[in-house]
């Protein structure tokens, strides 16, 4: 019922999942495909996780905050989630046993993207990044890994608020 | 006798509790959310001005009783509704979404008013009780207004939070006490007030008033983190700092690492401020190459355009800024830092940690306030950098917006330009915004100072460069070289950081690594450096004209002219782009709007059915304008001082110290003089001929107010050089004289209302403390949209108003 408030709603441990507008936009923005492989940086309460799940990718998700990791492990694990691997710990060096991903997801990046994710990302790889307020996500930046290596990150506002010059 | 002593330790006690409120909600929650609550709560004493109005007579016969009463429930509930409030579940941050945050919100308000309350129906009953004496009662009520702003500042220095509440709250019951003394029958009654105030502190269970921090802030956010402890405490009233040592998972803080870096960072120690801004103290071990990475942040860029420079580094921190200076071996760097505990971890207590390097041969560093220290430093510099200095979160939902800051204005930028020796450097970085807000009103800023100073070709004097997540700016006195620009273009080559401008860039040039819907940054800075400058500023969706050090509200960036389109896109995100700090500050205003009716209203029925004397009718709308008036005046003009008075004493401790405590208690003189002001010029022989005291007071303060609009800023540039103490000594002088005449209408007017219309006393106490409510919100939204010069014009218009209205009443 509360997803159909499309608002940011806490989960505990002063942490809050995404409202549901931002999720979609960020599931989409991945370019999800079935069979590849995605790591989530922050599972918080699961959900994120799922729907990537639901679209057949196989998730790898970590969360540093012990109690979230393990009660999102519960209910993935009630729901059924088979495609989904919950790991507690600290998402900076990533997963390597399982590395490289084709996207990853990173929910905490305040002041610099972690290099250890970048370098476990396929080259042609996708990482999206919400950024700003947990209550009030402000952009979201989609980073690309070229078939070169080269990075190069976009910067996507949720909202159509051009041009910013209005009346001109 | 009225209990003088009493008032004057519960006026003490409230405003140092205001005071301390204030630094509670600060650390606890957000800026503008305790600006909110409290000034709401200050309402009580509105309320109070009802309440005694409309059961005065009640009162009065048991005037000592309800004065006792409301003094020992200030004790009390100044502790018990803070930790009460503590335990509501309000998160301010869901105001917007869920409507239980309202009520909460609504239950704060209430239970913080109360204490307020209490005070003012003690104050306002005796100004009832002794109408005649209202001079004195007022004299000890700001008297010990101004002991209390200047007690609660230095308490905050050496006690903890916790214990100054329990102190405020012992010096309620401790004040109950002594309205008993002298009245033989509560002699008892007195001694067993005087000894429970005095044992109260005790009493307080530990638990109950330990501060609870928000758990959204940055603090509670990294507590959450397995192995991460809070290892060292300090606290004053410029900051509680919190250094958190990570035990299993390493803090890694490179704001605006580059992408291409692929560097290990060093261990760090965390300190946050007030729960949230962070800075980092890093482990160095005299191993330069480990801080390699600094090069590959946006700040460092500076460094590959110059040689060896001397550097000015505000804001110092942890000391990160430092770093990059000795990295790039820099030939001295001075490291200027606000708060002397910040300075005193990385320098003495964890100096091992941090590789001493604060005591670097080249560093030398310097407790002080940046914008003072450039203006009286005689030394000129290759590079002056500012880095950071506010909280990524806080800075993203724009939560500063009511925040005076002199770093980033005009005046400001002119300073330090003056400071740079001809091939210098002014740089300064920020976290990125979208779409663009602060980078690009930085960059009008760099404009207005280059052209004031009379350098009239900007656009060769300023680069711009970005990161995915910060910007940094950087402004020249000479113009940028050849050599410099490939520096620049090279540089962010290298680390794949974009090119919003420098002298010849190119639209092709400026969204390459970091895109963008539209090159907004390049084509910002283009337009602010064409002729459509003007109409740029006046265009663009959010505020970017420059702060100056009149109207310094360098983070109010919002615009009333999108709220429409932002609400349309409430689902989608638009919320996110409103600048909360300043709703935040309008919905405040409205409601202290109306709820001041309210209480101005209710009693009016009461009122005109008791007071049923020609004059006292006679008096009723005057009564209404004239302490409205005062009210918003008094304040308006205090509140300017402040800001005013910030730049000259290099220090908005100080500043808020020295010319709240000077103000107050210059005003409660006044307002003792003023008895003999009617003696002398209010004699009945004189009336009609002489004009009234009122009169005179106002015109006393409406001539000093305009002398100092015009003196002030050329006392203050000639005075700079002078030593701390003897601009302490000056800024007391000059306010003596203002604030003297300012505690002189008040005290008149109640004086004159007792005598005609006595009903009407408590009513024009509690307008008058609506009005000050009023006034501290008003005021602020003049300064953001006026500047305080225009506050300053509206409260000497105000004071003349009020006088011309009162005085001519028959």
């Amino acid at each position: 019922m509360l997803a159909y408030e499309n608002r940011p709603l806490p989960i505990g441990y002063g942490q809050t999942i995404s409202q549901p507008l931002i999720v979609a936009l960020m599931t989409d923005l991945l370019e999800p495909k079935s069979g590849q492989n995605v790591l989530e940086i922050g599972t918080g309460s699961g959900y994120q996780a799922a729907v990537l799940a639901e679209l057949g990718m196989r998730v790898y998700t970590m969360e540093i905050i012990e109690p979230l990791a393990q009660s999102a492990k519960k209910r993935l694990e009630t729901l059924g989630y088979r495609t989904i691997t919950t790991r507690s710990g600290d998402g900076y060096n990533g997963w390597k046993e399982e590395a490289p991903f084709d996207s990853i997801i990173v929910t905490a990046a305040e002041d610099h993207i972690p290099p250890p994710l970048l370098a476990q990302l396929k080259p042609g790889g996708r990482m999206v990044i919400p950024v700003g307020h947990r209550f009030m996500t402000q952009r979201l930046v989609l980073v690309r890994k070229d078939t070169k290596g080269r990075i190069i990150t976009r910067h996507l506002l949720p909202v159509r608020f051009v041009p910013l010059t209005g009346r001109r | 006798m009225p209990p003088l002593m009493a008032i004057l330790l519960l006026s003490a006690a409230t405003l140092a509790y205001e005071i301390l409120l204030m630094r509670l909600f600060l650390i606890t929650q957000w800026h503008h959310f305790s600006y909110m609550v409290i000034s709401l709560a200050l309402l009580g004493y509105g309320a109070s001005g009802t309440f005694i109005a409309l059961t005065r007579e009640w009162l009065l016969k048991r005037f000592r009783a309800v004065f006792a009463s409301a003094a020992v429930l200030f004790g009390i509930m100044a502790a018990v509704s803070y930790a009460v409030s503590q335990r509501l579940p309000f998160n301010p941050l869901e105001v917007v979404w869920d409507p239980y945050q309202q009520l909460y919100l609504f239950c704060l308000y209430l239970l913080l008013a109360i204490p307020f309350f209490c005070t003012a129906t003690c104050i306002g009953l005796t100004f009832s009780r002794f109408g005649e004496r209202s001079d004195v009662v007022y004299r000890y009520d700001l008297l010990g207004a101004g002991i209390g702003s200047f007690f609660i500042v230095a308490a905050m220095f050496v006690l903890p939070l916790a214990v100054c509440l329990k102190i405020l709250s012992a010096i309620g019951i401790f004040s109950a006490g002594l309205a008993f003394i002298g009245q033989g029958s509560g002699r008892k009654l007195a001694f067993l007030l005087i000894a429970g105030g005095l044992l109260s502190p005790v009493l307080w269970p530990q638990a109950m008033l330990q501060l609870r921090l928000s758990p959204y802030k940055g603090l509670s956010q990294t507590l959450q983190i397995p192995g991460m402890r809070i290892i060292k405490e300090r606290s004053s009233p410029l900051g509680s700092l919190a250094v958190v040592e990570s035990r299993r998972i390493p803090f890694r803080y490179a704001p605006g690492l580059s992408l291409q870096a692929n560097f290990d960072i060093p261990p760090q120690l965390a300190i946050f401020q007030d729960g949230d801004s962070k800075t980092t103290v890093t482990r160095y071990e005299k191993d330069r190459a480990s801080l390699a990475y600094l090069d590959f942040q946006p700040s460092a860029l500076p460094y590959h355009l110059l040689h060896r420079p001397h550097v000015l580094v505000l804001g110092a921190g942890g000391g990160s800024d430092v770093l990059l200076g000795h990295y790039h071996r820099a030939r001295s760097i001075d490291a200027v830092e606000l708060n002397p505990h910040m300075i005193d971890l990385v320098q003495r207590t964890y100096a091992d940690f941090a590789g001493h390097i604060y005591d670097l041969p080249e560093v030398r560093v310097h407790v002080a306030e940046a914008r003072g220290f450039v203006a009286s430093s005689p030394k000129r510099y290759h590079l002056i950098t500012l880095s950071l200095l506010d909280s990524f979160t806080a800075s993203a939902a724009g939560l500063y917006a009511l925040t005076e800051s002199t770093l980033y204005t005009v005046e400001a930028f002119e300073t330090y330009l003056k400071r740079l020796r001809p091939e210098g450097i002014l740089t300064i970085t920020r976290w990125l915004k979208l779409p663009p807000r602060d980078s690009l009103k930085l960059f009008a800023t760099a404009v207005t100072a280059l052209n004031r100073l009379g350098f009239h070709d900007p656009k060769t004097r300023i680069a711009f460069i970005r990161s995915w997540n910060t910007s940094t700016l950087l402004v020249k006195r000479n113009p940028f070289l050849p050599t410099e620009i490939r520096a620049i273009k090279s540089f962010s080559d290298v680390r794949g950081f974009d090119l919003a401008y420098y002298p010849g860039i190119t639209s092709e040039e400026a969204n390459r690594y970091n895109e963008l819907q539209r090159p907004y940054f390049y084509e910002g800075a283009k337009a602010l450096l064409g002729p459509e400058r003007k109409d740029f500023i006046r265009n663009y969706k959010f505020h970017i004209a420059p702060a100056t050090d009149d109207r310094p509200y360098f983070f109010h960036f919002f615009k009333w002219e999108i709220l429409p389109e932002l609400l349309s896109l409430w689902g989608s995100g638009g919320v996110s782009l409103i600048e909360w700090g300043y709703v935040v500050l309008t919905i405040t205003l409205a409601q202290a709007a109306l709820a001041s009716i309210v209480l101005i209203l209710v009693p009016l029925k009461a009122l005109l059915k008791h007071e049923s004397t020609p004059a006292g009718q006679h008096l009723f709308v005057r009564t209404v304008i004239y302490f409205f008036g005062l009210g918003l005046a008094f304040l308006f003009i205090e509140m300017a001082f402040i800001q005013r008075f910030t730049l000259f004493l290099s220090h908005p401790l100080y500043s808020v110290a020295v010319v709240l405590c000077a103000f107050l208690v210059f005003a409660g003189l006044g307002s003792g003089y003023s008895e003999k002001a009617t003696k002398i010029w209010w004699l009945p022989s004189n009336v009609g001929r002489a004009p009234s005291p009122i009169v005179l007071a106002v015109g006393g303060i409406i001539s000093i107010a305009c002398l100092y609009l015009f003196i002030l800023p050329y006392l203050f540039e000639w005075l700079r050089p002078q030593p701390q103490t003897v601009k302490v000594l000056v800024s007391v002088l000059l306010i003596a004289p203002l604030a003297f005449c300012m505690g002189m209408p008040f005290p008149l007017g109640l004086k004159r209302l007792s005598r005609h219309a006595p009903g009407l006393v408590p009513w024009a106490w509690g307008i008058n403390g609506c009005a000050s409510v009023l006034s501290a919100v008003l005021a602020t939204m003049l300064a953001i949209h006026f500047g305080f010069t225009v506050v300053i014009v509206h409260a000497i218009v105000l004071y003349g108003f009020a006088a011309i209205v009162f005085s001519s009443a028959k």
